[in-house]
């Protein structure tokens, strides 16, 4: 069946080097690490209370946090073995609870066990987040109002930022899985339409689900090249022209986006009773000897993920748990893959050199990259002259961090930095 | 693990940077600026050679001296200054007294860069308001207008030619094909060749330095006044197009970044609205010359337009006017000690 293309007209944003040198690559299993290091907030909100104690004998999938709160998540073994220390500890620069468990490799899987049998129920039973970065619990994302009805459910396929390939190798390899959890989620919330939202550059893949989307409700929308259109806000921009409004949900416009590997967890949750446990994860950057896209149990140290792709070929200056645009630093190679971990990226010092400050030529190159309409060099400028009132008026607030500003500068102004902080003062004078 | 990693430098990102800077932007203004001069040097001889350079020379100095005297970090690396001091010259005839290029040039640099903020904030195009200002209080000395060719030979510019509240083109204009390619004008050394300037334009658009839209609508809303007001007279409002610094300044002066809004929008209404005064001060107030007034004016009212342009943000109802943001721009006098 000749699949219906969607083109939609341009948004703001930049061009970036794509860098997909791991698209070919197949996923490939990572043997379990010795030990795991689960941190207790992978999520947006609040972290999960610890239900274990040092010395329990844990399997895969048996409860280690529980959900502590609406806006929280479970979090689940991703090995069998032994509970052996739990301590505060630095992951993604936040300081987190963590619970370290000793492998004992005997791979014993616990199934979820959920009295209620709602979609909505089983998601937040096996602790799924978004996994596409932002780690926002799901199971919110599946429990509309009772007066909204969803119309559309986009899945979000987009990969934006640069070297990331984990989301297109399951929509190759897992298509089938895929299709039935897409199935399965419009037929529970009797939703009439799912646009898979993806790049126009990703012709492997867009030609791969030509051939195995039959199901009419299921269609693709093809995106531009744009960076940065993967985020929420954005694809529900491109793909239904329209907007959230401020301080609105997708749902309150009728529209459910999930990620690529948030559908795929969903489908083992509600068909195998798998908690999520394993993510597939891109190692890639030009200090990698060679970038692989690796399935990984969550809280396996990041060294062994490089390990397993022959170490470094050169001294890299950055290894960032994320993209280059809004990936963070990883401080040291100890740090676990969390659930929203999509790519380890190495950077050269070439590649992740910043250069000095300029002073403004106002080329407005700032303002026309602005995914959302901001004007960041006003922004900044608010921010050095220390004038809050006028940067929230700029609409500080709803800057979405995507970096787009700061990379497109001809004059190197850090302008993110300046609107990070000029957010973090005014959420603080705001209390 | 065969490197030791130490994980050091910004947390945030974005850790990649775009390859290209200010100064690239600016190198390109001056490969464009280029083609005019190839026309002065041809039309003019060498002596708009040594006018250019001179004058990119003083303003480089001015720059330099007076980032020195105020204590401010010193760039005239950035090559603003450069493209100021060549595109001084460049709208000046070469029967112009030397000492008419450095006094404009004081103006551009220190009076209207500098005590107008310095780059980025000042309020007015430099080289337009020195040109402005030259032609109000030197007038005689850089509006001698002479003819190309080895004999000094007084001439009149097109634009005057055609000028006096006329509707109909008069005897005296040249053809249309001779304003074009500049060949036999008078005028400022590199305004006469229109030829060359659309090639600079060209360039500056292919590199994106440009939008191609504000030269275009300069030009088409100046070229449809006239045509209305000529009562379509297509020959009358060509000549017009072609005369005078029009196109040089619809490529070279309402594209500066500096002075002009920030948003596309914003840029068309100012490209509109320089179009549209240019011709408003050439039939009306019979003032050849007249786009570097309209610049001037359009520049003042950027801050306005810039206010009634802003990009509406995601998410939020309706378009919001802000108040005037631009602090830094305000400040430009206290800021200079």
């Amino acid at each position: 069946m000749k699949m219906k293309l969607i083109v939609k007209k341009r948004l703001n944003g930049v061009y970036l080097d794509k860098n997909k040198h791991t698209a070919q690559q197949a996923i490939e299993k990572l043997t379990p690490p010795k030990k795991i290091i689960l941190p207790m907030s992978m999520h947006l909100g609040k972290p999960a209370k610890v239900v274990v104690e040092v010395g329990d004998k844990v399997a895969i999938g048996t409860l280690i946090g529980e959900k502590d709160g609406p806006i929280s998540a479970n979090v689940h073994s991703s090995v069998a073995g032994v509970v052996i220390k739990i301590e505060n500890r630095m992951v993604n620069h936040r300081s987190t609870k963590v619970v370290i468990i000793e492998n004992d490799f005997s791979d014993r899987m616990e199934l979820l066990r959920t009295k209620n049998k709602d979609l909505h129920n089983i998601v937040a039973n096996a602790g799924i987040i978004g996994m596409g970065g932002a780690g926002f619990p799901t199971d919110i994302k599946l429990l509309p109002k009772e007066e909204q009805k969803i119309h559309t459910l986009i899945i979000n396929a987009a990969e934006c930022e640069p070297s990331i390939t984990s989301d297109r190798r399951l929509l190759i390899e897992d298509t089938e899985q895929m299709i039935k959890s897409i199935q399965m989620i419009l037929d529970t919330y009797q939703i009439s339409k799912a646009r898979i939202a993806i790049e126009k550059s990703s012709v492997q893949v867009i030609e791969h689900l030509h051939k195995h989307l039959i199901d009419p409700r299921i269609q693709l929308h093809i995106l531009g090249d744009l960076y940065p259109q993967g985020a929420e806000k954005l694809v529900i921009k491109h793909v239904l022209s329209q907007e959230i409004p401020k301080g609105k949900l997708p749902f309150d416009v009728g529209v459910i986006t999930l990620n690529v590997a948030t559908i795929h967890s969903i489908f083992s949750a509600a068909l195998k009773q798998v908690a999520s446990f394993e993510r597939v994860v891109t190692v890639s950057g030009t200090p990698i000897k060679e970038g692989k896209n690796l399935r990984v149990r969550i809280g396996t140290p990041v060294e062994e993920l490089i390990d397993a792709c022959g170490g470094f070929v050169s001294s890299p200056l950055k290894v960032l748990n994320g993209g280059p645009m809004m990936g963070k630093l990883i401080q040291s190679l100890d740090e676990p893959v969390t659930k929203t971990t999509n790519l380890i990226l190495a950077l050269s010092a070439a590649e992740a050199m910043i250069p000095k400050e300029q002073k403004c030529i106002k080329c407005s190159e700032c303002v026309n990259a602005c995914p959302i309409g901001l004007h960041p060099i006003l922004i900044s400028q608010a921010y050095r002259h220390q004038d809050l009132q006028t940067a929230e008026q700029l609409g500080a607030l709803n800057c979405l961090e995507c970096g787009a500003c700061s990379f497109i500068c001809p004059s190197k102004i850090d302008l993110l930095k300046d609107i990070r902080a000029v957010k973090n003062q005014i959420m603080e004078a705001k209390g | 693990m065969s490197t030791k990693y130490l994980g050091k430098g910004t947390i945030n990102g974005p850790h990649i940077r775009n390859d290209w800077t200010s100064q690239w932007k600016m190198k390109q203004v001056l490969i464009a600026l280029i083609f005019p001069t190839i026309g002065a040097i041809y039309f003019f001889g060498w002596r708009s050679l040594v006018m250019i350079i001179t004058s990119i020379l003083t303003c480089v100095l001015l720059e330099g001296v007076i980032q020195k005297a105020s204590k401010q970090p010193i760039t005239v690396n950035d090559l603003t200054a450069v493209i100021t001091g060549w595109l001084l010259a460049l709208t000046l005839p070469t029967s112009a007294p030397l000492w008419t290029v450095l006094v404009g040039d004081f103006i551009a640099i220190v009076l209207v860069k500098h005590l107008g903020g310095g780059l980025g904030r000042n309020w007015i195009n430099p080289a337009v308001a020195a040109r402005v200002l030259l032609k109000l209080f030197f007038s005689p000395w850089i509006t001698n207008w002479i003819a190309p060719g080895p004999d000094v030979i007084t001439t009149v510019t097109p634009l005057v030619a055609l000028g006096h509240f006329s509707r109909e083109i008069s005897a005296t204009t040249p053809e249309w094909w001779k304003l074009f390619l500049g060949i036999d004008l008078g005028g400022p050394m590199g305004e006469t060749s229109k030829l060359l300037l659309l090639i600079a334009g060209g360039y500056l658009i292919v590199r994106k330095i440009i939008h191609p839209f504000v030269p275009l609508l300069t030009l088409s809303s100046f070229y449809l006044a006239i045509l209305i007001y000529s009562g379509f007279n297509f020959s009358f409002a060509t000549a017009h197009l072609l005369s005078g610094a029009l196109i040089m300044a619809a490529v070279f002066m309402v594209t500066d970044y500096t002075t002009s809004p920030a948003t596309d929008k914003g840029k068309y209404y100012f490209a509109i609205g320089c179009g549209l005064l240019c011709a408003v001060l050439r039939i009306v107030l019979d003032l050849p010359g007249g786009i570097g007034v309209a610049i001037v004016v359009m520049n003042l009212a950027v801050p306005f337009i810039d206010q009634w342009t802003m990009h509406r943000v995601y998410g939020e109802k309706e378009f919001k006017i802000t108040p005037i943001i631009d602090k830094e721009n305000r400040k430009g006098l206290s800021s200079f000690k």
